[in-house]
This record gives C-alpha cells, sequence and structure tokens, in this order.
C-alpha cells in the first residue's frame, strides 16, 4: 500500500492502469508468470545461445565480445572465450560439443576450441561486410555465413579451407541460416527464404509469404519442417513437403514490467527467435515483445508464456531432454526455463 | 625520596619537551600543506576552472552518450554507425552524419543526418526495425514527408516542377494527387 501512494509508484500505476485500459491490457494468470533462472555476467545485449549436445553446458555470446559457457545444472560460468573486444552476433556450436563458431560485426568468423585457451584457434576472414548469422552443419565441419554481396560462404573449421559458396543475388543478403539434420540442404532467410542444395550449389525452393526479414531459421529435427521468426512480426512454420506455412503464428502480448508486477499490452512486435523442442511437437518463439511462448507446433495452440525477460528475447534454445528451455535477451540475461 | 620526586620531575619535564617538540613540527606541517594548497589554488587550477570555456571547442569524430545500463543512448558521429537492431547490424547503404537515438534496449529509433555522396538532409522516426516517419530535403530543393505502415502511408512530395499528396489505404490511393516524382532516396534501411 505503501508503494502505491509514492510518487513514481503512483506514476507507474497510472501507466499500466491507462495501458490496461486504453489498449485493452490483461494480466496474465499467476501460472503464467514464470521468472526463470536467470545468468548474469554478460555486460551488454546476449545474442545467441545454444545447449550442448549433452545438454550440460549452455553457450552464449553477446555485444560485449565475449562467449561464455554456463554449467546448466547450476547456472555458474564456467569458461569465457573470446577478447571482450567487438560485438559478437551469433555463434553455433559443434555436436560433440568441442567447437563453437561466432561472427561478429568484424566480420570474421571465429572458431573455438573449447578446451583450448579463450582465444580462436581459427580466424576466418574474406567476406563483404558481416555476417549476422553462422550455422554448423550436422557435421560439426562446415560453417555457413552471409556475406553481404549476396553470396553465402561455407568453409571447413578442420581446415579453415573454404567448402562452397552458394551464389546468391547481388547484394542481396539476409539475417537466418539453417542446416537441414542430413546436412544436404541449407536454407537462407531475407523475407524470402531459399532452400539449398549444397552439393550442387542450387537453389531448390523459396518460401514466399513473410514481409519483413526473417530473424531466424530452424530445421524440424525430422527435417520435415522448417519454423521462420520474421520482424513481419510472424512465426510460420512451412510444411516443406507442400511448401506451406501451417501454422501461422502471431504472438501477441507486450509484456510492460511495473513496481506492481509484468502487465501485457495486446501489441504485436517483430519475432527474432523460434527453437523446435527436439522430439519436433513443440515450438518455442520469442522476439521483441518479451515474451517467450511455447507452441504446439502443428495446431498452433498457445501452450505455455514465460515471462520474466525486461528487453527483447534474441535466440533460443531446446535442452537435448526437451525438459528446459534457454533464452537470450537484450536485458543482457540468458534465462532457463523448466517446460 | 627527594631525589626520586627530583626524578619523576625530569621525566616529565623530559615527556612535555617531546611533546612541544612534536607539536611544533605538526603545526609546521600543517601551515606547509595549507600554504601548498593556496598556490596549488592559485596558480595551477585547470582552464576549465581558471576561465568559463565559452571559447573552447571540442574537436571530436564522435560523442556515445549511454545509460546507466551501459547502453548507447545517443550518438553523435560523422559518420555515425551502421544501426543496431534487436541485438544485430545492418549496413546502412553509405556514410551518414548527425545524431542517432537508440531506446533502451539499444535499437535504433531516430536520426537527424546529412548522408555522404548525395547531400541529402533528413530526420527519420522509427518503430523497432521499420522506419515510419521520414523528413527529408534534398539539394536541388526537393523536399518530402512520408509517415506510414505498411501499405497504409501519408506521402507529400514537393518538388520544383510538381508537387503531390496522397493518402493510401492497403496500398490504394484514397486521398490526393497520383503520385508524381516521389522524392525520398534517403531511406535507410
Amino acid at each position: 500500500m505503501r508503494r502505491l501512494i509514492s510518487g513514481p509508484g503512483l506514476f507507474r500505476l497510472a501507466a499500466a492502469t491507462l495501458v490496461t485500459l486504453v489498449l485493452g491490457a490483461w494480466r496474465p494468470a499467476r501460472s503464467q508468470v514464470e521468472t526463470g533462472k536467470v545468468l548474469k555476467g554478460h555486460t551488454a545485449a546476449v545474442t545467441d545461445v545454444a545447449f550442448t549436445a549433452d545438454g550440460r553446458t549452455v553457450v552464449s555470446c553477446g555485444l560485449d565480445g565475449t562467449v561464455r559457457l554456463w554449467d546448466a545444472g547450476s547456472g555458474q560460468v564456467q569458461k569465457i572465450l573470446g577478447s571482450g573486444k567487438g560485438e559478437i552476433f551469433a555463434l553455433a556450436v559443434s555436436g560433440d560439443g568441442r567447437n563453437v563458431v561466432t561472427t561478429g560485426y568484424d566480420g570474421e568468423v571465429d572458431v573455438y576450441s573449447v578446451s583450448a585457451g579463450t582465444a580462436p584457434v581459427l580466424r576466418l576472414a574474406g567476406i563483404r561486410g558481416w555476417s549476422d548469422d553462422v550455422a554448423l552443419a550436422p557435421d560439426g565441419r562446415r560453417a555457413a555465413v552471409w556475406s553481404m554481396d549476396g553470396d553465402i560462404w561455407i568453409w571447413d573449421i578442420e581446415t579453415g579451407e573454404p567448402a562452397g559458396k552458394l551464389k546468391g543475388q547481388k547484394n542481396k543478403w539476409g539475417m537466418a541460416l539453417a542446416w537441414s539434420p542430413d546436412g544436404r540442404l541449407l536454407a537462407a532467410g531475407r523475407s524470402a527464404i531459399t532452400i539449398w542444395d549444397v552439393a550442387s550449389g542450387q537453389p531448390t525452393r523459396t518460401l514466399n509469404g513473410h514481409t519483413g526479414f526473417v530473424g531466424t531459421l530452424v530445421y524440424s529435427p525430422d527435417g520435415a519442417r522448417l519454423a521462420s521468426a520474421s520482424w513481419d512480426k510472424t512465426v510460420r512454420v512451412w510444411d516443406l513437403g507442400t511448401g506451406e506455412a501451417r501454422p501461422v503464428l502471431e504472438p501477441q502480448g507486450f509484456a510492460i514490467f511495473t513496481d506492481d508486477g509484468p502487465v501485457i499490452s495486446p501489441i504485436r512486435l517483430p519475432m527474432t527467435a523460434v527453437a523446435f523442442s527436439p522430439d519436433g511437437r513443440q515450438v518455442a518463439t520469442g522476439g521483441a515483445d518479451r515474451v517467450v511462448r511455447l507452441w504446439d507446433s502443428r495446431s498452433g495452440k498457445l501452450l505455455k508464456e514465460f515471462q520474466g525477460h525486461r528487453m527483447g528475447v534474441t535466440a533460443l534454445s531446446f535442452s537435448p531432454d526437451g525438459k528446459r528451455l534457454v533464452s537470450a535477451g537484450l536485458d543482457h540475461t540468458v534465462r532457463l526455463w523448466l517446460i | 625520596m627527594q631525589a626520586d620526586k627530583m626524578e619523576e620531575l625530569e621525566r616529565s619535564v623530559r615527556r612535555l619537551e617531546r611533546r612541544n617538540h612534536q607539536l611544533t613540527l605538526s603545526a609546521a606541517g600543517l601551515f606547509a600543506l595549507n600554504v601548498g594548497i593556496v598556490l596549488f589554488t592559485l596558480f595551477f587550477r585547470g582552464p576549465s576552472a581558471a576561465a568559463p570555456g565559452h571559447d573552447q571547442i571540442l574537436r571530436v569524430r564522435g560523442i556515445s552518450v549511454v545509460d546507466a545500463n551501459g547502453t548507447e543512448r545517443v550518438r553523435i558521429g560523422a559518420p555515425v554507425p551502421e544501426p543496431l537492431i534487436l541485438g544485430k547490424r545492418f549496413p546502412r547503404g553509405g556514410n551518414m552524419s548527425g545524431i542517432i537515438l537508440s531506446d533502451e534496449e539499444g535499437n535504433e529509433r531516430s536520426g537527424y543526418c546529412t548522408s555522404d555522396g548525395y547531400p541529402n538532409v533528413l530526420f527519420t522516426l522509427d518503430s523497432i526495425g521499420v522506419q515510419q516517419v521520414l523528413f527529408l530535403a534534398e539539394p536541388q530543393g526537393d523536399t518530402a514527408f512520408w509517415i506510414w505502415n505498411g501499405a497504409n502511408s501519408f506521402k507529400v512530395n514537393v518538388g520544383e516542377e510538381d508537387s503531390s499528396l496522397n493518402l493510401l489505404q492497403g496500398g490504394k490511393i484514397v486521398l490526393g494527387s497520383p503520385p508524381a516524382h516521389p522524392a525520398g532516396k534517403g531511406e535507410k534501411k
């Protein structure tokens, strides 16, 4: 009660009430509010996150120029990679957990060996500009990045040699890349999504539907579907047999945090993150609205919401056993959620 | 007995003499320190303190104002950096110099800039990731004012030979003249 009559508290309450009344906001049920375990350490926005294949470690990177390895059980930092200079936008972890590959504003692709110190063991340069994403093939060797001339470069991270180049449209670069589980196809998203046959270097299919940048692409574990999160405020689950997007998820609800708890304003904001559960039955989504959501990947039914991030969500990853979900945020935190 | 008293008196006197000596040294030290402070204040003050900096010019290529979380909120630069949106950088498509405002999450939301290469001046207001308001003046005098959200927009273009005003809903003109020669080479994203 004392909080309600204090100046700032009153202001925040008034603002929340205004949002509630004018925009028709609603307060989520208590069961929907899960703050999650918060992993703190990054000193700037966290831009990507992934579980290792054994589920024991969470790997994150951020605009503070570091890659952090966290114990997934205790939440403690195990190791910090990188110089702390420059901005890192994306990472990929090899299936055996030995290597971490990153891309950043310096335009280089850095390969870290987790057991070999904190500096990259390999630095791969040559793309124009920089790449906002990096994808590592299931073989753990081929790393793909966008070049801003529109091509997609593929390197062998064991040898540091080029392993292919996909000739894209001139200067038409994108933000998202994903390898198919069999390592034959590479999906690349701008607003349209192009699927490349890597061996032939030819595009095999284009998926049209998004009207904004695609921020993240991910294949379902069986390779039959592809999920895309876009700045057009939707997440689409594409059936690669028919080429149709079904379901099209339209997350609604922007989390505003007040002294009195979170309030949800029913607006829609760009989507930046999507992940398939290991059994492919669920997809998790996240975006500028700060809410992590769990959906049935077939019906599009919303199953659960996780609120805790104070700023936009940038990346998501399921643990291999499907029981946990990890999210990265612009609020400098990594959060672990129990599903 | 008398001898003991004398000895005690002598010890007291010696103690008092030592204390007096210490106090004298302390007083001298404090005096020297005071003199030093006064001299420093009089003769060694920085130029900004000695005189208001009204005649000083700061010459830099950029100034970054960060908030309590370390997030850059205001950037003045020549040029300004590439836009940061939702944790990723995007090419601006050419250098621009001026002022950039970012929200608390680090997303670029507004710019007031001139562009290198083609001397436009422009002012923009952005949602997260999308330009929504544009004021633009081109070097030859053409000007534009655009506001838009997806397929809905209101655009005013004024050129030397013609001008146009268009209100579009769902991409269709519902008010105004047909589109003429739209100005606006200054879209940055």
